[in-house]
């Protein structure tokens, strides 16, 4: 028998009240955690891409034997057209560098909207490798570049020459032909801000535009493998088989960039963070009777992260390695299984069981764990998931409210910062670090000051400038207005107007002193490579380079275009072969 | 147009890189931390409403090197707000001067404030672009002596601000002028030190050859020899692959 319905459990706003406190949230640890979901960007495009059959056509492909040469796909989707020029180059060792300090590739890319112009594509060829100091034509979205994996794609090359198909086993130590070098986009080199994109264009949320960039350059790296196996092998070579091919992915690696991003768009990250939020909320909230189909797809997405997870040769350092997060899902899982059962005899105790069910697991699993379900919970409401994802569109100028009392103002930072006054902000080991952009490729780093004194600091130093804000509010006339206060304490304008902005948004910051020895960076940029982008598989190195692979499982062009495409593409098993 | 024409060396740059280099530019004078957001933006909005721009970005920041933003002070009188500069720099005085009249606006006190005593005062004409951003539109009316009347009154919902026009159509800049620019704001980066660059990477490479840090298979064909060499600059100047 199903239990009577609570009418506090159906209430409209239990959504929200079951997002999480940003007190918890919000913790460098607990955001590392995040796990890959429907409503990261690579999901989100795949989703729409898959939905609406974006199709991926080849129209050049002029390579030589050494891989040499240019390349171009056209991608037409939801009423719009892209081209994507592709210039490959024969590797090189000299300058090479998983940095962005390096100076070789061996592929650039570009996404263009429309079709490119034999005049345009001379262009880019031109002005591309400048980076810096080129200029991307009108209606360029993203300049690219990958590197090979050396070991991996020779190897995959060799055994199609050979006439066999690559050991998917061998592969998964890698995961990817190729690996992401550099996305930029949205104004940077001349490429159009995405704020300017119209309303109905494909590419308009956050990053989709640098996802559907990338998911090209995964494309081009299997191309590319085909034509040097042919080169090699001739009639002999065989084609890598469309499982094996779906299995890779593109390889990421990202730094200390992303902490800038961080602070340059809290909006974003708040939006991103709070559909997040609001999806596994309203997936909590799946009325479950003896009908047990949300179970049952919870269950099946659960089975495919444990045996993604037991596959995974990925060696972790300060991350929970995989096979500690399959423990936790098998447990998980069996618990679940449990919950059916007692769904399948009708004697659930409430109408909405996955909300206690997943209060349960709170502290007796791994965060990596616990948020792995979370992400799963959002394919149960994959039309409310895609719905958000669509909102992501955030104007991030801030401007103050200079009408605003000092009172209320103080109010604002006592109650939505509070955890920067729970920080050591005074020790010699909590100001060790400056933040800071090198004049080599403007490569971000963070070091002892005393190492590089005459760097400027880029940082923000949110927790000690909120308190020291919060003494000069209490030092003023309480009902005078902040124009005024900010007239008499100068030095606090970015921070005063940078709270008015962003006041009553709960997950805009991480609450962390990214200034001290103790804070590690890989945690925040872990995040965004893994909750945002939709990285799988990120492992850190020296917890500040975050690395791992894009699109892992992803349809093909074809499964795209044919409308074969498989909803739950993500954590894919190694195909057997 | 994003491409600089061949005949005019005309180029548009995007939102993104403008408000990147101006703010840069300032931070390497030595603006404060605090006043940079609000100096960098009345950078741009001079650009983007034909004031000193970027052609008189030099002469700008020449006068921007001593920024004391507590020298300016403001009363409100008559229902007039009434701004002094403190001798401040126009980009500098703009955002707080403003400040001033919006909070008397919003609580019926004033729609008017006379500027006075600002460095470079025609620039204060950036205030038009600046009151956008809290919904009103601005009047900014000068004479002679350098003293400015600004007017607030309020603006039509969904008319396109000055923003949006930059971040549909760029702003219009000399291609030369522009990279003049864009190389001296690389004066607030940091030198690029062997030890610099052991604060950011996967592994360090110590000045005996050892490796700091897990081997990676993957990365054996790494070009260590970037981590160590004493300057690799030239690289940067030149932008170009290294295999060119």
């Amino acid at each position: 028998m199903t239990a009577e319905r609570n009418p506090s459990i159906v209430d409209p706003y239990d959504q929200f009240r079951l997002m999480r406190d940003p007190a918890s949230l919000m913790r460098p640890e607990r955001l590392a955690a995040l796990q890959p979901s429907r409503v990261s960007a690579t999901r989100a495009l795949i989703a729409r891409a898959a939905k609406n059959r974006w199709k991926v056509t080849r129209t050049q492909f002029d390579l030589d034997e050494r891989a040499r040469g240019t390349a171009c796909y056209r991608i037409e989707g939801d009423g719009w057209e892209f081209s994507f020029p592709v210039f490959s180059f024969e590797p090189s060792g000299k300058m090479r560098t998983f940095r962005i300090i390096g100076r070789s590739w061996d592929m650039m890319g570009s996404l263009v909207e429309g079709r490119i112009s034999a005049r345009d594509m001379q262009h880019t060829r031109e002005e591309m490798p400048k980076l810096y100091h080129g200029r991307a034509t009108p209606g360029t979205l993203v300049w690219c570049r990958s590197n090979r994996s050396a070991r991996y794609l020779d190897y995959a090359v060799d055994a199609l020459a050979g006439g066999s198909q690559p050991s998917p086993e061998v592969l998964a130590a890698a995961n990817y032909l190729m690996r992401n070098t550099g996305l930029d986009g949205n104004g940077t080199f001349g490429t159009r801000s995405f704020l300017s994109l119209e309303s109905d264009h494909p590419l308009r949320p956050a990053l989709r535009a640098q996802m559907l960039a990338a998911y090209m350059m995964r494309v081009f790296a299997h191309d590319l493998v085909a034509h040097l196996a042919r080169v090699r092998g001739g009639g002999n070579a065989a084609e890598m088989s469309d499982a094996l091919s779906r299995f890779l992915g593109i390889g990421n690696g990202s730094a200390l960039g992303l902490m800038f991003f961080v602070h340059n768009h809290p909006r974003l990250i708040d939006r991103w963070l709070r559909i997040r939020e609001q999806s596994i909320a309203a997936a909590k909230l799946t009325e479950i009777a003896s009908d047990t189909g949300a179970l049952d797809t919870l269950q099946a997405l659960i089975d495919r992260a444990i045996v993604y997870r037991s596959q995974d040769q990925t060696d972790y350092d300060l991350l929970t390695p995989s096979d500690v997060i399959a423990a936790d899902l098998r447990v998980i899982r069996k618990e679940l299984g449990w919950l059916r059962e007692r769904a399948q005899a009708g004697v659930l105790e409430t109408s909405t069981p996955l909300i206690e069910f997943c209060e349960s697991l709170e502290g007796r699993f791994t965060p990596d764990a616990i948020e792995t379900l979370n992400s799963l919970l959002i394919e149960l409401v994959p039309d409310l998931a895609d719905e958000l994802a669509q909102t992501l569109v955030l104007d991030e100028e801030l401007v103050g409210r200079p009408e605003m009392t000092v009172s209320r103002l103080r109010e604002i930072v006592r109650t939505e910062y509070r955890w920067a006054f729970d920080l050591d902000l005074v020790s010699d080991s909590s100001r060790r670090y400056i933040w800071y952009k090198s004049v080599n490729a403007e490569e971000p780093r963070r070091g002892p000051r005393e190492e590089i004194p005459e760097a400027l600091s880029l940082g923000l130093d949110l927790p000690r400038l909120v308190v020291a804000l919060d003494a000069d509010l209490a030092q003023s006339d309480a009902r005078s207005s902040v124009a005024s206060f900010l007239l008499a304490h100068p030095l606090h304008r970015l921070i005063a107007t940078r709270v008015q902005a962003l006041a009553g948004l709960a997950y805009h910051s991480p609450h962390a002193d990214i200034m001290s020895e103790d804070f590690i960076p890989a945690h925040i940029t872990r995040m965004l490579n893994s909750a945002v982008h939709g990285i799988d598989k990120t492992r850190d190195a020296m917890g500040r380079v975050i690395r791992g692979v894009l699109m892992q499982g992803a349809p093909l062009p074809a499964d795209l275009a044919n409308g074969t495409a498989e909803q739950h593409w993500f954590y894919p098993p190694e195909p057997e072969i | 147009m994003t491409m600089p024409d061949s005949e005019t060396a005309i180029m548009r740059v995007k939102l993104r890189e403008c408000r990147l280099v101006t703010e840069r530019l300032c931070q390497s004078i030595g603006v404060p931390d605090a006043m940079l957001p609000c100096v960098t933006i009345c950078g741009v909005y001079s650009a983007a409403l034909g004031l000193a721009g970027f052609a008189g970005m030099e002469r700008q920041l020449d006068r921007l090197t001593d920024v004391r933003p507590e020298r300016m002070s403001a009363s409100v009188d008559d229902g007039i707000v009434r701004f002094c500069a403190g001798g401040q720099h126009a980009w500098v005085a703009a955002e707080p001067a403003l400040d001033m009249l919006v909070a008397a606006y919003r609580i019926g006190n004033a729609t008017r404030m006379i500027m006075s005593d600002a460095l470079e005062a025609r620039e204060l004409g950036v205030i038009r672009g600046l009151a956008e951003r809290h919904h009103l539109r601005a009047q900014v009316e000068m004479d002679d002596d350098g003293v400015a009347a600004v007017d607030v009154s309020a603006r039509p919902l969904g008319e396109a601000t000055v923003l949006d026009r930059i971040i549909h159509e760029g702003i219009a800049v000399e291609h030369d002028l522009w990279f003049q620019l864009f190389h001296r704001s690389h004066d607030a980066l940091a030198p690029d030190t062997v030890i610099s660059r052991t604060h950011t990477g996967s592994i360090i490479v110590r000045p005996d050859g050892t490796i700091v840090g897990k081997a990676d298979p993957e990365f054996i064909d790494m070009d260590l020899s970037m981590l160590t060499k004493d300057s690799l600059i030239r690289l940067e100047k030149t932008g170009t692959r290294a295999n060119d």
